[in-house]
C-alpha cells in the first residue's frame, strides 16, 4: 500500500503528465487544423460582386470551364506552384483534386487550344498581390491574413 | 532548321508572361536521345539518335466572351516514326456556347481542330503531357499519326458538371491530309498515288463522379478513305473503312494512378492491289499504365500494351502461312513492356527516361513493304532520354 506523500505526489505526477498530454494533444490539433480546409479562405478581387460559390462551380472556374463572372468581368485565376502547401490543401480539401490532375487537366487545355488556364505564382506574397491588384481575380489565402480582399463562402457538399 | 526554331523560341520564351490580356501564348521544347535496337522503329541502324525533338508555339486570343481564337504551329523529329518538320497542329474559332439548360455548357471549334476524343490524343505531341514519348501503339499508333492528331472540320463538346458527376460529351467530324509517309504506311512504299481521307466522324463520352477519383469514358470513329493511283503505280485505285471502338479508363489517388484503354478495329478494303480484292480484319488491343508518384518532384511508371492485327490469327501464323514464310508470324502482333521514370528539376523543367521490351511488330512497319521481314526481330527494344522545358 502506497504512503499518502507518494500518492499525492503520484497525483501531481498524473497532472502534469495529463497536462502535457493535453498539450501535446493541443499542438496536435492545431497542427492537424493547419492543413485543414478551415484554415484556407477562397478569396476574390473587390471588384467581383461574388459572395459564395459551391464546389461545382469553383471546379468549372478552376479547370478553365468558366471564363467570365455573371456581371461580364473576366475571370483571372491565380495559384501557386503545385508543391506548395497551400495549393495542395485547396486542391484536395477544396476542389477535392489531387495537384498532378489538375496541372494534367491545365496542360490539356493550354496545349490544346482549349481554353485560358490559371497564372501560376512563385511567392505567396506575390499570390496575395495579384489577387489585389487584378480586376476579376480569384484564389486563395491563409485565413489568418488580413487582406483587401472579398471572402467568399464555399459550400463543399 | 530546329536548331533555328529551338533558338527562336528561346529568345520569345523569356518574355512569356500569362497576360492578364486578351491574349495568350505558351510553348515546349524538347530534346531527347533514343534508340531502338533490332528493329526500324525509330531508325534503320541500331545507333543512338538525337532524332527526338518537339518544339512548339501556340497563341490563343479572344475576341470576345464566347469568341476566341487558338492555333498552334509545331515542329517534330521523331526518326522514322513519323514525318519530320514542321506543321500548323492546330487553328480554330473557340464558339463558347451561352449558358444551355440543365447547366450545360457547349463549345463548338470550327477549323483545324485536335481529336479530344482519347484520353493522350489532344496532346499527343506535347512532351510534358505524356508519361513516355513513345506512347502505347496499340491505341496511338505513330504509322497512323497524322489522322487521328485533329481533323479540319467542326468539333462539338458538352460538359456538365453535378453534384454526383461530371458529364462530357463530344462529337466531331472533318478530314485530314494524309501524307507520303502514311501512305507507305498503309499501302506499302510501292505505293506512288494519293490517299484521300473523304471524312473521320467521332463521338465520345466521359464520366467522373464528383470525388474525383476515377474517370471512364467509350468512343467511336469512323471513317472512309480512297486511293488513287499515280500512272506508274502498281497500285490501283480503291477504298477503305476504318471503325474504331474504344474504352477509356483512369484511377486517380494521391501518390498513384492508373490509365488504360482498350480498342476493336474494324477495316475493310477494296481494290488497291486487284480489281477483285476484298479483305475485313478485326485488330483488338489496348494498355495499362500505373504511375506511382514517390514524392513531389520523382515518380516511376510500368506499362503494357498489346495488340493483335487481325482476332482470326492472334498468334500471326495464319499470316506466314498465307505469305509462304514471307511475313513471320511475329509480324501479327505485338507485346510490349514499358518502364518509365520521371524526375521534374524546377517548375517546367523535366527529364524522362523509358525502356520498352517489345515483341512481335505488327506496328513497326506496313505490312505490304517486301522486305517486311528485315524491319524487325521478333523481339527488340527501344529507350530513350528526353529533356523538357514548357512555358
Amino acid at each position: 500500500m502506497k504512503k499518502p506523500a507518494l500518492r499525492w505526489l503520484s497525483d501531481i505526477y498524473a497532472f502534469t503528465t495529463s497536462k502535457i498530454v493535453l498539450l501535446a494533444l493541443a499542438v496536435l490539433v492545431m497542427c492537424v487544423s493547419k492543413v485543414n480546409a478551415s484554415e484556407l479562405n477562397v478569396m476574390v478581387n473587390e471588384s467581383v460582386m461574388v459572395a459564395e460559390l459551391n464546389r461545382s462551380e469553383l471546379r468549372q472556374i478552376f479547370t478553365g470551364q468558366r471564363q467570365y463572372w455573371d456581371n461580364g468581368t473576366k475571370i483571372t485565376v491565380f495559384v501557386l506552384q503545385d508543391t506548395d502547401e497551400l495549393h495542395r490543401q485547396f486542391c484536395r480539401d477544396i476542389l477535392q483534386m489531387f495537384p498532378y490532375q489538375l496541372s494534367r487537366l491545365w496542360d490539356q487545355i493550354t496545349y490544346s487550344g482549349q481554353g485560358i488556364t490559371p497564372i501560376r505564382v512563385t511567392s505567396y506574397q506575390a499570390l496575395v498581390d495579384a489577387l489585389e491588384n487584378t480586376e476579376g481575380a480569384i484564389g486563395y489565402v491563409e485565413r489568418t491574413d488580413i487582406v483587401k480582399l472579398r471572402r467568399v463562402e464555399v459550400e463543399l457538399k | 532548321m530546329k536548331n533555328h526554331i529551338a533558338f527562336a523560341l528561346a529568345i520569345v520564351s523569356s518574355f512569356a508572361v500569362d497576360a492578364q490580356t486578351d491574349f495568350t501564348w505558351h510553348g515546349y521544347v524538347s530534346q531527347g536521345i533514343t534508340q531502338s535496337k533490332d528493329s526500324s522503329f525509330i531508325t534503320d541502324d541500331n545507333n543512338v539518335t538525337g532524332e527526338l525533338t518537339e518544339i512548339g508555339l501556340n497563341g490563343y486570343y479572344q475576341l470576345s466572351e464566347n469568341i476566341s481564337i487558338a492555333g498552334q504551329i509545331n515542329y517534330l523529329d521523331g526518326g522514322n516514326r513519323f514525318e519530320q518538320g514542321a506543321r500548323l497542329d492546330y487553328l480554330f474559332v473557340d464558339w463558347k456556347l451561352p449558358n444551355l439548360p440543365g447547366g450545360w455548357r457547349g463549345k463548338i471549334h470550327a477549323g483545324r481542330f485536335k481529336n479530344t476524343h482519347w484520353l493522350y490524343s489532344s496532346t499527343r505531341d506535347v512532351p510534358q503531357t505524356r508519361y513516355t514519348s513513345v506512347l502505347p501503339q496499340s491505341v496511338y499508333f505513330d504509322g497512323f499519326r497524322d489522322v487521328a492528331l485533329g481533323s479540319n472540320g467542326i468539333l462539338t463538346s458538352f460538359s456538365h458538371y453535378g453534384k454526383e458527376y461530371t458529364w462530357e460529351l463530344n462529337w466531331s467530324y472533318g478530314r485530314s491530309n494524309i501524307n507520303d509517309s502514311q501512305r507507305d504506311f498503309l499501302l506499302g512504299n510501292e505505293a506512288k498515288g494519293k490517299i484521300k481521307q473523304d471524312f473521320v466522324h467521332q463521338a465520345s463520352v466521359f464520366l467522373q463522379p464528383s470525388s474525383m477519383t476515377w474517370k471512364i469514358g467509350a468512343s467511336w470513329l469512323n471513317s472512309d478513305f480512297r486511293y488513287m493511283p499515280s500512272q506508274d503505280d502498281n497500285r490501283l485505285s480503291g477504298r477503305a473503312n476504318v471503325e474504331r471502338f474504344m474504352l477509356s479508363a483512369q484511377y486517380f489517388s494521391e501518390n498513384w494512378e492508373v490509365s488504360a484503354e482498350l480498342l476493336r478495329e474494324k477495316q475493310d478494303s477494296q481494290g488497291l492491289f486487284a480489281p477483285d480484292f476484298a479483305e475485313k480484319r478485326t485488330g483488338e488491343g489496348g494498355f495499362v499504365q500505373f504511375r506511382y508518384l514517390f514524392n513531389n518532384h520523382v515518380s516511376g511508371l510500368l506499362g503494357y500494351d498489346t495488340y493483335i492485327n487481325d482476332t482470326s490469327d492472334s498468334d500471326g501464323k495464319d499470316l506466314e502461312a498465307r505469305t509462304g514464310g514471307l511475313i513471320p508470324a511475329y509480324f501479327g502482333y505485338q507485346d510490349t513492356y514499358t518502364l518509365g521514370l520521371r524526375w521534374d528539376i524546377a517548375p517546367k523543367w523535366r527529364i524522362q527516361g523509358e525502356y520498352h521490351w517489345v515483341e512481335g511488330a505488327t506496328r513497326v512497319v506496313s505490312l505490304l513493304n517486301r522486305d517486311v521481314a528485315s524491319h524487325a526481330d521478333k523481339h527488340w527494344k527501344m529507350w530513350s532520354i528526353q529533356f523538357m522545358y514548357w512555358f
